[in-house]
């Protein structure tokens, strides 16, 4: 039974992997029907000229454009690839992965951290799969929460899959210690150093804040709220979006709105979870930033000042 | 959770061929079940649904559009409208994009109820857009409804500059203006002069100017493209490439061409296409555009060094035999090189070749290709990769890869460049005779995959007559001292009209902002306000612009729905004819509204150029004593004056092959299909045209005076530039050359000639998307710069140029190389008046100031949001809208092209002080006319050097040729053959 289940992961992270790097191909498609939920997501009603562009360009949308598969994004200070040693070392420990000082392109990328788990999985090291699986476990719940409120069916029920596929691996293995998180960045918002792009800047590092926030996320924010946030890269984004809502009086709104996406996320987060106090005190910063907001309002400063 | 999952794992090995595990049922370390999706609701559409007409692009992908047999009435929903569904019945009109020169096809879609235009998208029936637009061609529908736009013909009231306007009707203002032209014409043949930007069209206006009987076309190409026109055209007689990049093997970029280039959006399609098939590009850019990092090797060259690069490559050829011995042998004047050989040359290893080449001519009686080939090793042998690692700062692996792939590609080489390198750098034009020599060499000339010369693939068809040559000479278009300039020298009428070389009776700017977009503003600005050198400013614009301010006349024309045009450009290895219509009088005609003249249909009073010049020209020359009147005669109605539709009908009824038949095969005229699809396919490929025979069994060849293509240009060495440097590809040294900068007292480079492909130089100022998209220009600098500055991103930047100073914001990048700033070229607008001028978030409010020579523009407020009938000016959040760094350009007219050599040299780079603010600019004219002097100096004057007393090789083209006795030097011999 163990052989089996071994040789199911294996073909599930496989899968995973395959349908990251190389998009909906039609092998990748026919793989993904024996998961009831990509199933159902991919019979879902479309418009039937484009089924196939429709899916690539989802593809394309969710993992390419807004919710980046990278480890490094989600566990590094600077919100960059390339910043997450504690993967390189793993991989030289396994001896399946590059060495550190031979890093492959992309090795932070999770179709190349899952082949490596599936490699791991075909060769009964089960001491290199609960540590993979147990780094993967970290972070995976942000990534799948960011994809599912893209709101593309598809994308998100492998997201989900994938996140449920390797929590119920994780448990089978009894890998039940607790998840280690580098420290979460802080933000001084007391300091008169403390700028908008800082603020801006710490909003979007999940490591400090426990959500990643997409381009997705800003954009149906600033649209809800009938802000300009303009185009380009998430940090102009939020910055924009702040700086565009203080200038026209929403900066009450907009804090609401972060704080109510984050506090979705508390709710579905154990409370012994590492991400919960970071997310709270992120809910403690928005509470904050708001009250100054309406204090320097009834004072009549600039937008410029926030 | 665990019930779905374990399923998956079950299924997963069913289809590997396993039979089930179990699984240990434990629940996760999250609170969260697996949520309900989102679903998108769908609902079913009340309309019967279309079968829509599908594009399969050459990338793989399909676009689909509005079946085009239901153009004249399609349906469908308001997207603004949702979640209502409100359907719109549309009338859907084909015309041409006018906010750059691709000419990519629109669609309008204008309310069947309103007659509004709703949007525009794509045209799939257009052969070179096939459907696709960049996001300037949606744009125009900003620029239709800008709350900004000058809607009516407007006369200036107070003094020049002053602001100060009165609303005239279209009646008085040609009347004024046409007894003025009639005065001057009658007085000389070379005081009215039409300066155009980007013409947007084909021969229309041109046409007119010839029919006016005057030399008083002047073009920008000067500060465009001269340069890569040169290197062309002393090459092929053509003045610019056309490659076949959808079916090329290697594509060579001296430019961002992806992005931002001549055609990039038509041309872009046809990279991309080539890369998916595994075809490999090689981009030339010392910053990382888009271009460079979709390329397979990005060459980030010093800028003016690109000729050794290309050079290497050619030499790797060379040695390696993997050129084109035939096609060299066939169509390259290599006898008449060798011929010429002892004359330019002064290597002993070169020499050497030349004279066993002479003393074999004189044995045999004829010259060797052996030799030449030997020739070509000597001449190039000194260009190895090192070298052109050295000099490009660039790794040399790096452009040995480069070498190897253009030696890999065969025929199958596609070369673009187009400004960049080569209107940067003094002696740019040698990048395209460099970049050219490897098209020869490979033997990709005109080939598929290879590159062709858009004489081939631009299609202009002809009118119903055409007026006769002129006979005159306007030297302060085309002066002596600059023979092959390529062509009007534009940029440097100030200061010609400064030297009181002459003067102007009434100055047309046409769509044009000489003012702004020209290097050294503040002698335009002089020029300007100069009513004893311009009598008489009309400013043909759609919108406010910085040189309109100061006109006499400003006339509101035309966006891309709102006029008649023909055009058509050299997007790839076919040939195809467009037509741009004002959109809104064609779906009033065909719901049976008579419409006599456009304006009647556009907004307010804006009118179209075409019906503007027959207008105004038959109010030049009423009694038709002048010859003018007779060219805007109707074919068909003797002595009456041509309409739109028997102009436009005429052509396509006699000079576009194949469209009279296609038309009858749809039971429409010429005409009506034209105005149905909004443009023609004439032929699918051409390819080697030169090698096509006559009945005579003369091939074509090419149209240089040899015939040939001229790897030696007589041409330029019979006109004093004999030194091997001139006459044959080979680098000539920029004037920012490492060794012309003094990098230890912290001298850069100044890079201005890129910019964003939101944007085209003044013309896209009042689309309000466009904007918001891009809207400022920081100054890139390296992070190793910058930490030597001691400045970051954000911070002010003061840059002092040979003639002045500005201050920016910086952007510390590693996209560009160290030693260099860069700045994009088309933003920094500013207007005079808090409610008037160009709009408010895309411009600063300024003032200018002038103490003696000293001038500057001081901002005084950045971009604002403010009210108007469109709800979206009150949304303006942005203030930096750049800055306006062209006015501290010194002119650098290139000696040989007389191209403005873009590239400046920044004497100070440095932070800040707290006293200088953003968006500052100092000049000194007097240096401005200093730096000119010194440039002039340079030049080799036809009075010197012309070998038969003309002013310029009458093969040499020019947007308007006069006769040929005008060619005559004053006092001088006749340009005979």
């Amino acid at each position: 039974m163990q052989a089996q289940l071994a040789r199911a992961h294996q073909l599930a992270y496989t899968f995973f992997s395959d349908f990251l790097r190389d998009g909906p191909t039609p092998a990748v498609l026919a793989q993904a029907r024996a998961s009831s939920t990509l199933a159902a997501a991919l019979a879902e009603p479309r418009d039937t000229h484009a089924d196939r562009d429709a899916l690539w360009a989802e593809h394309e949308h969710v993992f390419g454009y807004c919710v980046y598969p990278y480890s490094g994004v989600y566990l590094s200070p600077e919100t960059q690839v390339g910043h997450d040693r504690r993967l390189i070392n793993l991989y030289a420990q396994f001896g399946c992965g590059p060495g550190p000082d031979e890093p492959e392109p992309e090795p932070e990328h999770l179709a190349n951290i899952l082949r490596v788990l599936a490699s791991l999985c075909r060769a009964h090291n089960l001491a290199g799969q609960q540590q993979l699986l147990n780094y993967l476990a970290s972070w995976i719940s942000v990534w799948t929460d960011a994809v599912v409120r893209c709101q593309r069916p598809v994308s998100a029920a492998f997201a989900c899959l994938v996140r449920d596929t390797i929590y119920l691996h994780r448990q089978g293995l009894a890998s039940a210690q607790l998840l280690d998180l580098p420290p979460a960045p802080t933000l001084d918002l007391q300091s008169p150093q403390t700028t908008l792009a800082d603020i801006a800047d710490h909003l979007l590092t999940p490591l400090a804040t426990g959500v990643f926030l997409s381009r997705h996320d800003l954009a149906s924010l600033a649209r809800r709220l009938q802000l300009p946030c303009g185009f380009g890269g998430r940090a102009l984004l939020l910055r924009n979006l702040l700086r565009s809502a203080a200038r026209f009086g929403s900066l009450t709104a907009v804090c609401e709105q972060l704080a109510a996406l984050w506090e979705q996320v508390l709710a579905t987060r154990h409370p012994d979870c590492p991400w919960a106090p970071r997310l709270r005190t992120t809910l403690h910063h928005l509470a904050s930033i708001r009250l100054a907001g309406e204090n320097r309002a009834t004072t009549d400063v600039p937008a410029e000042a926030l | 959770m665990s019930a779905t999952t374990k399923s998956f794992l079950a299924r997963l090995l069913a289809m590997a061929g396993h039979s089930p595990p179990n699984q240990p049922d434990t629940a996760g370390d999250q609170k969260r079940p697996q949520g309900q999706m989102q679903q998108p609701v769908y609902h079913q559409p009340n309309l019967r649904p279309a079968k829509l007409d599908v594009v399969h692009h050459g990338d793989g992908r399909i676009s689909q559009y509005p079946p085009s047999d239901r153009w004249d009435d399609w349906v469908e929903y308001d997207a603004k409208a949702w979640p209502k569904k409100l359907a719109r019945r549309y009338t859907l009109v084909p015309t041409i994009c006018f906010n750059c020169e691709s000419a990519c096809g629109l669609l309008a879609y204008v309310d069947k109820q309103t007659y509004e235009i709703r949007k525009f998208e794509g045209n799939p029936k257009h052969p070179g857009s096939r459907g696709r637009n960049c996001a300037k061609g949606p744009a125009t529908h900003n620029q239709t409804y800008d709350p900004e736009r000058i809607l009516y013909p407007l006369k200036r009231v107070g003094a020049r500059g002053e602001g100060k306007w009165k609303r005239v009707t279209w009646d008085q203002a040609i009347a004024d203006i046409a007894s003025k032209m009639r005065a001057s014409r009658q007085a000389r043949r070379d005081g009215i002069v039409y300066h155009v930007g980007r013409p947007g069209e084909d021969h229309f206006a041109n046409r007119t100017v010839q029919a006016w009987g005057v030399d008083g076309h002047n073009s920008h190409t000067n500060i465009c493209s001269a340069s890569a026109r040169l290197g062309y055209f002393a090459w092929s007689g053509a003045d610019r490439p056309s490659p076949d990049y959808a079916q090329a093997k290697a594509t060579i970029l001296v430019s961002a061409h992806l992005e931002s280039g001549h055609y990039f959006n038509p041309h872009a399609q046809r990279i991309i296409e080539s890369k998916q098939r595994g075809g490999k590009i090689i981009t030339l850019d010392p910053r990382l555009s888009n271009t460079a990092a979709r390329s397979d090797v990005w060459l980030p060259t010093w800028p003016g060094s690109e000729t050794y690069v290309l050079l290497a490559i050619a030499r790797h050829l060379i040695e390696t035999g993997r050129y084109d011995r035939q096609f060299v042998c066939t169509w390259v004047n290599w006898q008449q090189t060798l011929q010429a050989v002892s004359t330019f040359a002064n290597d002993p290893e070169v020499l050497r070749v030349a004279t066993a080449a002479a003393e074999h001519k004189q044995q045999v009686g004829a010259w060797s290709f052996d030799h030449f080939h030997q020739l070509l090793r000597a001449l190039y042998r000194e260009f190895t990769f090192e070298r052109a690692a050295a000099e490009s700062q660039v790794p040399v692996e790096r452009i040995r890869e480069a070498a190897h792939i253009v030696a890999h590609a065969g025929n199958r080489l596609a070369a673009h460049t187009w400004r960049s390198a080569t209107m940067g750098n003094r002696g740019g034009w040698q990048v395209a005779r460099c970049l050219f020599l490897l098209n020869v060499l490979t033997g990709s000339v005109a080939t598929e995959g290879g590159t062709g010369l858009n004489c081939w693939n631009k299609f202009v068809p002809k009118p119903h007559s055409q007026p006769p040559p002129f006979n005159a000479w306007n030297e302060l278009h085309m002066p002596v001292q600059w023979p092959f300039a390529m062509y009007e020298m534009s940029f440097l009428l100030p200061h010609f009209l400064a030297e009181d070389r002459g003067t102007i009776d009434v100055y047309f700017t046409r769509v044009y902002n000489p003012m702004w977009i020209n290097p050294d503003g503040f002698m335009w600005l002089k020029a300007l306000r100069d009513e004893a050198k311009i009598g008489m400013h009309v400013a043909l614009t759609p919108t406010w612009n910085e040189s309109a301010w100061f006109a006499d006349y400003v006339l509101p024309m035309g966006h891309a729905g709102e006029r008649h045009d023909v055009m058509s450009q050299e997007t790839h290895a076919g040939q195809w004819i467009g037509f741009r219509q004002p959109v809104r009088r064609v779906a009033m005609e065909r719901a049976g509204i008579p419409v006599k003249r456009t304006y009647e249909a556009n907004p307010g009073q804006v009118w179209e150029e075409a019906e503007f010049w027959i207008d105004l020209s038959w109010a030049m020359d009423p009694t038709g004593e002048l010859g003018v009147k007779t060219h805007f005669e109707s074919p068909y109605r003797p002595g009456q004056k041509i309409t739109m539709d028997e102009y436009w009908g005429y052509i396509f009824d006699h000079s576009v092959p194949g469209l009279p038949e296609a038309a009858r095969a749809e039971g429409l005229t010429p005409l009506q299909y034209m105005r149905k699809y909004g443009a023609f396919e004439v032929k699918k490929s051409v390819y080697t045209p030169y090698a096509k025979t006559d009945d005579s069994g003369r091939p074509a060849g090419f149209a240089t005076p040899s015939g040939k293509l001229e790897f030696f240009s007589p041409t330029l060495h019979n006109w004093g530039w004999r030194e091997q440097q001139y006459c044959i590809p080979w680098p000539l040294q920029s004037h920012v050359h490492p060794s012309n900068l003094d990098f230890a007292a912290g001298e850069m480079l100044l890079l201005p000639t890129f910019r964003l492909p939101t944007l085209i130089h003044t013309r896209s100022a009042n689309a309000k998307w466009l904007y918001e998209i891009s809207h400022k220009n920081p100054v890139w600098m390296h992070p190793k710069d910058a930490g030597r500055l001691g400045v970051t991103t954000g911070d002010l930047l003061y840059v002092q140029t040979e003639i002045g100073s500005f201050v920016d914001r910086v952007w510390v990048t590693e996209g560009i190389k160290p030693g260099m700033i860069a700045m994009s070229h088309h933003l920094g607008r500013w207007r005079l008046k808090q409610d008037t001028g160009v709009g408010a978030g895309m411009s600063g409010l300024a003032a200018l100031t002038e103490t003696g020579s000293a001038h500057q523009l001081h901002l005084l407020a950045g971009g604002r949001a403010w009210q108007s009938p469109d709800p979206d000016t009150s949304r303006i959040w942005w203030e930096d809208i750049g800055v306006h760094q062209n006015l501290t350009h010194a002119v650098h007219p290139d000696p040989v092209s007389g191209a403005h050599c873009w590239h400046q040299k920044a004497v100070c780079v440095r932070k800040a002080r707290p006293d200088e603010a953003h968006g500052d600019v100092r000049v000194d004219t007097d240096k401005s006319m200093a730096v000119y002097r010194e440039w002039m100096a340079l030049t080799r004057s036809a009075v010197d050097h012309s070998p038969d007393g003309t002013r310029r090789p009458y093969w040499f083209k020019r947007p308007l040729k006069p006769v040929r006795e005008a060619y005559n030097l004053p006092g001088r011999g006749s340009n005979e053959d």
